[in-house]
C-alpha cells in the first residue's frame, strides 16, 4: 500500500462520520448513504495516484463523495423525499416554531444538489467558502454568487449567516 | 430571525444524523477490494505492455522473416493476456512503455502483421507516401475527431461525456498511450479507459475514427 492509499484510507476512517452526514443529505437513507461512501472510497483509493498534492487530500475526498451523491440521485432520479418523522419531533421540541423549520427544510430539499451542497458545506459543516470553492472546483466569486442567490431562495438574511 | 433560527436548527438535526456502527468495515471492505484490484491491474497491464513494446518495435522497423515470427508470436502472448479480463486503468508510464512519440497516428502496417485484434501504445506512424496527410496533420485530425465525438455526446446528455467535456484531463490526449485496434473499413477505434478523460469514471469508452480522419 503507498503512502497515498494509506493517506486516504486513513482519512475516510477518520472521518467517517463527516462523509457520512454528507452522503446522508443527499439520499437521506442509510443503505444508499453507505453505498455512496463504499463507492467513493474504492475509487479514492484506486485513484489514489491522481491526488497531486496530499495536503488537499480531505477536499479531493469530499468532492469525489459529493460527486458520487450526485451521480447517484442522477441514476436514481430521485423524487422530493418525505420529511423525516424525527424532524417533526426535533423541531416541536424546539423552541422554533416547527411551521419555520419544516418550511425550510423542504426549501431546501427543492434547491438543485448544487445549491444544496453549498447550504450542507457551509451552513452544517461550518466550511469556509474557500474550502467549498476548493471542493466545488470553482472559483471563489462564484461560489458567493451562487451562495448568495441560493440563500435568497430560503429566504435566508444574509447578513445574520454571513460574517 | 425565526428563517436563521430554523436553519441552525436543520444544522442541529444534521449533526445527529445517526452514523451506522459497521459503515466503516463495509467501506473498508471497499478500500482493500481497490488496492487488490489496482495491484491485479497493474501485474496484468505490466505484462500487456511488455508485449506492446515489442510490437511497437516491430510496427516501425522494416519487416523480415524473423521479425514477422516475433510479431506473430509477440500478438499471440498479448492475446492470452488480453483475454484475461485485463482492466485497463492504469497509467502506462508507471509500467515503462513511453515513446517521444506524443501523437496519435494509426499504423496500416502494423495491421499487415499478425497482429491481435487490439493493440496498446502510442498509435505509431508508418513512412508517409505522397499525397497522404502527414504524422502531424493526422495525429490532429484524430484529436480533433475525439473532441467533436465527446461534444456531440456531451449534447445528447451522456452524464460521462458531460463531465469528460468539462473536464481539463482532456490534456491526456497529447500524451497517452492508448489501445486501439482497426475494424472493417479501416476504422481506427481508439479505447480509453474512461477515468483518464473525466475523473472518477468508470469503464471503457471508444472513439471510432473514420477512414477519411486518418488515412
Amino acid at each position: 500500500v503507498n503512502r497515498k492509499e494509506t493517506l486516504i484510507s486513513e482519512l475516510l476512517t477518520t472521518n467517517y462520520a463527516f462523509f457520512y452526514r454528507i452522503a446522508y443529505s443527499y439520499v437521506r437513507n442509510e443503505a444508499d448513504a453507505q453505498d455512496i461512501l463504499q463507492e467513493s472510497a474504492y475509487k479514492a483509493i484506486y485513484h489514489s495516484q491522481k491526488l497531486k498534492q496530499t495536503e488537499f487530500a480531505q477536499t479531493w475526498i469530499t468532492r469525489i463523495v459529493i460527486n458520487e451523491a450526485l451521480s447517484f440521485l442522477r441514476k436514481h432520479k430521485r423524487e422530493l423525499l418525505p420529511l423525516d418523522a424525527e424532524l417533526e419531533v426535533a423541531a416541536a421540541e424546539d423552541a422554533i416554531s416547527r411551521e419555520e423549520t419544516v418550511d425550510l427544510k423542504e426549501a431546501i430539499e427543492r434547491l438543485s444538489p448544487e445549491e444544496k451542497t453549498l447550504i450542507i458545506l457551509r451552513f452544517f459543516e461550518d466550511k469556509k467558502l474557500e474550502e467549498i470553492a476548493e471542493i466545488c472546483g470553482e472559483a471563489l466569486n462564484t461560489i458567493k454568487s451562487r451562495l448568495y442567490r441560493t440563500l435568497k431562495k430560503l429566504r435566508i438574511v444574509l447578513e445574520q449567516t454571513e460574517e | 430571525l425565526e428563517r436563521f433560527k430554523a436553519l441552525e436548527q436543520l444544522k442541529k438535526e444534521y449533526q445527529e444524523i445517526p452514523i451506522p456502527e459497521q459503515g466503516t468495515d463495509k467501506m473498508k471492505l471497499a478500500m482493500e477490494k481497490a488496492v487488490q484490484k489496482k495491484r491485479l491491474h497493474k501485474r496484468l497491464l505490466g505484462s500487456v505492455a511488455g508485449v506492446a513494446a515489442a510490437l511497437l518495435v516491430i510496427a516501425v522497423i522494416p519487416k523480415n522473416g524473423l521479425m514477422m515470427e516475433s510479431a506473430n508470436k509477440s500478438a499471440g502472448m498479448m492475446h492470452d493476456a488480453m483475454s484475461k479480463d485485463v482492466f485497463f486503468g492504469e497509467s502506462s508510464c508507471e509500467n515503462g512503455v513511453q515513446s517521444d512519440n506524443a501523437d496519435f497516428v494509426a499504423s496500416p502496417s502494423s495491421q499487415e502483421t499478425a497482429r491481435p485484434s487490439q493493440s496498446f501504445g502510442k498509435v505509431v506512424t508508418e513512412e508517409v507516401k505522397d499525397g497522404e496527410m502527414t504524422q502531424e496533420e493526422r495525429s490532429e485530425n484524430i484529436k480533433e475527431e475525439i473532441r467533436r465525438q465527446i461534444k456531440e455526446r456531451s449534447l445528447g446528455g451522456e452524464a460521462a461525456f458531460v463531465r469528460m467535456a468539462a473536464s481539463s484531463s482532456l490534456i491526456v490526449l497529447e500524451e497517452k498511450e492508448c489501445y486501439y485496434y482497426i475494424k472493417e473499413e479501416d476504422v481506427l477505434v481508439i479505447v480509453f479507459y474512461a477515468g483518464e478523460l473525466a475523473p472518477e469514471e468508470y469503464g471503457e469508452i471508444e472513439f471510432q475514427i473514420p477512414s477519411e480522419v486518418w488515412k
